[in-house]
């Protein structure tokens, strides 16, 4: 519509200009104008602005460019390779493992230099991608199946690397400065060996220019013309992959200039694979100028913020926006069918054993003493009772939130985790502790309700256009947990002595329970099983359909909207207690599924006492792993869970045939 | 977790690892100790086991003789604060923002220092054992003025008033020396700086332990820039070039690699005059000790010894 107003060329200049101009505020900050060529040719040594100039900001201005044509370019390469208009470096999970080899290498070795940083960048994001491609294959690469494998390992090597920096925070500030993407320069080192990067590896992926323009209409089409697609894909995955994973190493984690740049290249009307490849490096170029740039120029107020913490939040909002490109027919998942199982347990014995399994686990837990001695068995119960009781609360909310969704949906990797609500409520745990200080533990538990209710909000508008559908629920939850874990990396670069403190929080401290914070916990999750049964036709009935529902008497997008409500409440206030990553609500559901819970109502009392037994011996594993350090109890579920959910993907994909 | 964690906890800093360097720190560590540490160690203090949650208040209390029972982690401590150094037996607590409730109620201290507004609340502390929560890093932004008041009381409450007084007798005696001595000194102003990679550093101003010791000093501090709660700011390097009068104070570790010899580092106005000098890591965010040891490299570093 715009086409004849909005051109690429026209684009490209506009933002050039407006680069081009923010850096040169900054320069003209350093050196008078007159001594421009000087700074940029010959630096007077005697001079810092024009050395400054020429030694730190000319080198950005390079990095910048480089970097960012370089990720706009294999973000361009995944989407065409993957049919996927989200897939980019970050979403593929390629930053997040690269980040983590990184900090694993730093923790590992005395000094790291940066050839063994090329080294633990590659090791890293090849196996990203390795996991990704080897869960998605069976199903095709299916868009949507694809962005949750890459996500979810996004998720838990950025989770990794924040539980790491929990106990080595001050060893790793340097690192997680690095890893936020920041792009300062000292020297020419990295704009040449980005560089050369450049010159090695865009050649090479232009070669496969036209096998991947053929790949990118049909498989059958493709297949008919000779090639071996399989083999063709996995080797330009390869290399597109070595690409990023060595321009990571260089400028840390840049998350999202691949989708920007080539969504801004498509609308600007880039049609052909040919043109979105190379204008889509151009705009990524200076998409990425343009943010360095006004990082530059606001330095001066806000503070040395990374570069990359820039594009993750606008990336973040970004795919929210672009939630409605995602095309409907990758929604698709296989239904939930409960009658494949083997178990013939009867629903009575099951609720039975799994009341009896949780007794056991939180008598366990209350009475053991392993590590510590001389504690009379009253203490030990004054001391533990509110961390069981709190994560059987939290546990139970989530699980039972997790077979609601999982319920209404049919979508087997629904989760309260993916719907955005425990990442806003960890930002507005950290918005509560930066304005309001530490002094009051209640600070943050109105900020984490407060960014859950916000949060979720945002989510929902977004999936309102799509009448709910699971994919773009689940993405934009998504987003707003890179958002979340952007901000985190952020307050651990800050080198705030408080960030330890805060890291903690947002991970879910089961052992900073109160016994108040026990009550309210163990209230709510009651209030929320008495309201349950009110929900019980809906949620028998949904399922069937909208047609079927609609004929039944229930308003499908009212009751829909009402549940959801539901769901975000209870994972809200669980958020708070076990941290944003724990998968319990995801995994509880299916455990009763497999242990041979019936009919959607036993499957929710079930998943109920499954979720407080997980939630409970995590919280004891993460008490007794590393004795006397503590480690979140939401952590050691995520541990557990993460894995949980790329296996449930693979099982699911193989009985997944792609129309 | 585990052995990502002791992993951490074996391998030296990258920059610490040089051997010339730990040397220079364990002598200067040995002779800070015959200057400052009370050579009669307490004979039967009125409390005996002590946890302390706050490494400001482990050094204050090894300078007043007494040893802790328990230190949050105490592994650490080795490595950041140096000296006063802890006994090997020390029970390690833990993280400070969040020790071990459990370890802290079964080893049943008779006292707890915590820092007011960190990490555990005293409520909850209390429930434990008498707790004792002193200010250090508050919005007085007085941290020098809190760390000798928390002395006092910690003094008070472990029945070593007499050692106390005796320290900081020694301690004002010392620091009016360095303050007599630093008259002789050009009175360039110092920028204070500890590298977080080659491109980060950061400055420690007003608000700061090492602010309120140059103050007491009488040397100016260079950085009239904001700092946040515990003092300092965090800046890329042409903030240096902002102060072309100042002398640079690097704290140790130094940065990575050869980035001493850069042409964007040896431009720098201080660097071409020559007016730089490192220091031995001190910590910093530490208390009244911290404080003196600050002072007594910074008499060496800026050459009025």
């Amino acid at each position: 519509m715009s086409s004849s107003l909005i051109t690429l060329t026209r684009l490209s200049v506009v933002m050039a200009l407006a680069a081009i101009g923010l850096y040169a505020v900054a320069v003209f900050g350093y050196i008078p104008v007159a001594d421009l060529s000087a700074a940029l040719r010959h630096p007077d040594p005697a001079s810092f602005g024009q050395i400054y100039v020429h030694y730190s900001l000319l080198p950005r201005m390079f990095v910048a460019l480089l970097a960012g044509g370089a990720l706009a370019f294999a973000g361009t390469i995944f989407q065409q390779l993957l049919k996927n208009p989200l897939a980019e470096p970050s979403t593929l999970g390629i930053l997040s493992g690269a980040q983590l080899a990184i900090t694993l290498m730093t923790l590992s070795t005395v000094t790291v230099s940066a050839f063994q940083r090329d080294i633990a960048a590659l090791i890293g994001g090849l196996a990203a991608v390795a996991i990704v491609s080897g869960l998605t294959r069976k199903t095709g690469f299916a868009p949507m199946t694809l962005l949750l494998c890459g996500l979810v390992i996004s998720f838990s090597a950025g989770s990794a690397s924040v539980i790491l920096a929990l106990f080595h925070h001050e060893y790793l500030r340097g690192v997680f400065i690095w890893g936020s993407g920041s792009l300062i320069q000292n020297d020419y080192a990295n704009a040449i060996a980005l560089a050369v990067r450049f010159i090695i590896f865009v050649p090479v992926l232009l070669l496969f220019q036209r096998p991947l323009a053929i790949a990118g209409l049909d498989d059958a089409n493709a297949r008919s013309l000779g090639l071996s697609l399989t083999s063709m894909r996995a080797l330009v995955l390869i290399i597109a992959t070595i690409l990023t994973a060595l321009v990571v190493a260089r400028v840390g984690v840049v998350a999202f200039v691949g989708i920007a740049a080539s969504h801004v290249a498509r609308m600007a009307g880039a049609r052909t694979l040919n043109e979105r490849l190379l204008w889509g490096a151009l705009i990524g170029a200076l998409l990425l100028l343009l943010a360095d740039g006004i990082v530059l120029v606001s330095a001066p107020v806000i503070g040395d913020v990374p570069t990359g913490t820039i594009t993750a939040i606008a990336g973040a909002l970004l795919m929210l926006a672009l939630l409605k490109s995602v095309p409907s027919s990758i929604d698709q998942f296989t239904p939930i069918d409960g009658r494949n199982s083997t178990s013939r347990t009867s629903g009575s014995v099951l609720v039975l054993v799994c009341i009896v399994t949780l007794t056991f686990v939180a008598i366990l837990s209350l009475t053991e003493q392993m590590f510590t001695h001389g504690l009379d068995p009253w203490g030990l119960f004054t001391g533990r009772w509110p961390r069981v009781l709190t994560s059987a609360s939290a546990g139970a909310m989530l699980a039972m939130a997790g077979a609601i969704t999982q319920a209404i949906t049919r979508n087997p990797m629904a989760s309260p985790e993916g719907l955005g609500v425990s990442g806003g409520a960890g930002l507005g745990i950290i918005a509560a502790f930066f304005f309001g200080g530490m002094a009051s533990p209640l600070m943050p538990i109105a900020g984490g309700i407060l960014g859950a209710i916000l949060s979720f909000s945002l989510v929902l508008t977004v999936a309102r256009r799509r009448s709910y559908a699971t994919g773009p629920v689940l993405l934009g939850g998504i987003a707003v947990g890179a958002l979340a874990t952007a901000i985190m990396s952020l307050i651990v670069a800050s080198g705030d002595p408080r960030a330890s403190y805060i890291l903690a929080w947002t991970m879910g401290p089961t052992f900073r329970a109160t016994g108040i914070v026990a009550l309210i916990a163990s209230s709510l999750a009651l209030i929320g099983f008495v309201v349950f049964p009110l929900f019980r036709r809906w949620i028998e009935v949904l399922p069937l359909g909208d047609g079927t529902a609609r004929a039944l008497g229930v308003n499908p997008r009212r009751s829909r909207g009402v549940l959801l409500l539901f769901v975000a409440t209870l994972t809200g206030i669980a958020t708070l207690v076990v941290g944003p990553l724990s998968f319990v609500g995801m995994m509880a559901p299916h455990i009763a599924r497999m242990a041979g819970a019936r009919g959607q109502t036993r499957i929710v009392l079930a998943a109920t006492t499954i979720g407080a037994t997980l939630m409970i011996a995590a919280d004891w594993l993460g008490r007794t792993a590393d004795f006397p350090y503590e480690i979140p109890a939401g952590v050691i579920a995520a541990f557990i869970g993460g894995p949980y959910f790329l296996w449930i993907i693979r099982s699911n994909g193989k009985t997944t045939l792609r129309a | 977790m585990r052995p990502l964690n002791t992993a951490g906890k074996a391998v030296p800093h990258p920059a610490e690892s040089n051997h010339d360097h730990k040397l220079t720190r364990r002598q200067f560590a040995a002779a800070l100790a015959t200057i400052l540490v009370p050579v009669n160690a307490a004979a039967t203090p009125a409390v005996s086991r002590i946890a302390v949650l706050d490494w400001g208040w482990a050094e204050s209390l090894l300078a007043l003789g007494v040893q802790p029972t328990a230190v949050a982690e105490a592994p650490l401590y080795g490595d950041r604060v140096v000296v006063p150094a802890l006994s090997s037996e020390t029970i390690d607590l833990g993280l400070r923002s969040w020790p071990n409730m459990e370890l802290l109620r079964s080893l049943k201290p008779d006292l707890i220092l915590a820092q007011a507004g960190y990490g555990v609340s005293q409520a909850r502390l209390n429930e434990i054992a008498p707790t004792l929560a002193l200010p250090l890093y508050s919005a007085e932004r007085m941290p020098l003025v809190a760390a000798e008041a928390a002395l006092k009381e910690i003094a008070a409450r472990t029945g070593r008033e007499e050692a106390a007084i005796d320290y900081l007798q020694r301690a004002h005696a010392r620091l009016e020396t360095i303050a007599a001595k630093a008259k002789a000194y050009d009175g360039r102003p110092l920028l204070i700086i500890k590298f977080t990679d080659d491109r980060l550093i950061d400055i420690y101003g007003e608000g700061g332990l090492f602010d309120d010791v140059l103050k007491r000093l009488g040397i100016v501090n260079a950085w009239d820039g904001a700092t946040n709660n515990w003092g300092f700011a965090t800046a890329g390097l042409d903030a240096i070039a902002r102060y072309p009068e100042a002398r640079l104070i690097i704290i140790e570790p130094g940065p990575p690699g050869r980035f001493l010899q850069s042409t964007l580092w040896q431009s720098l106005p201080a660097v071409r005059k020559g007016h730089v000098a490192t220091i031995p890591p001190t910590w910093v965010f530490g208390a009244f000790p911290s404080a003196m040891r600050f002072a007594e490299v910074i008499r060496e570093g800026i050459g009025i010894a």
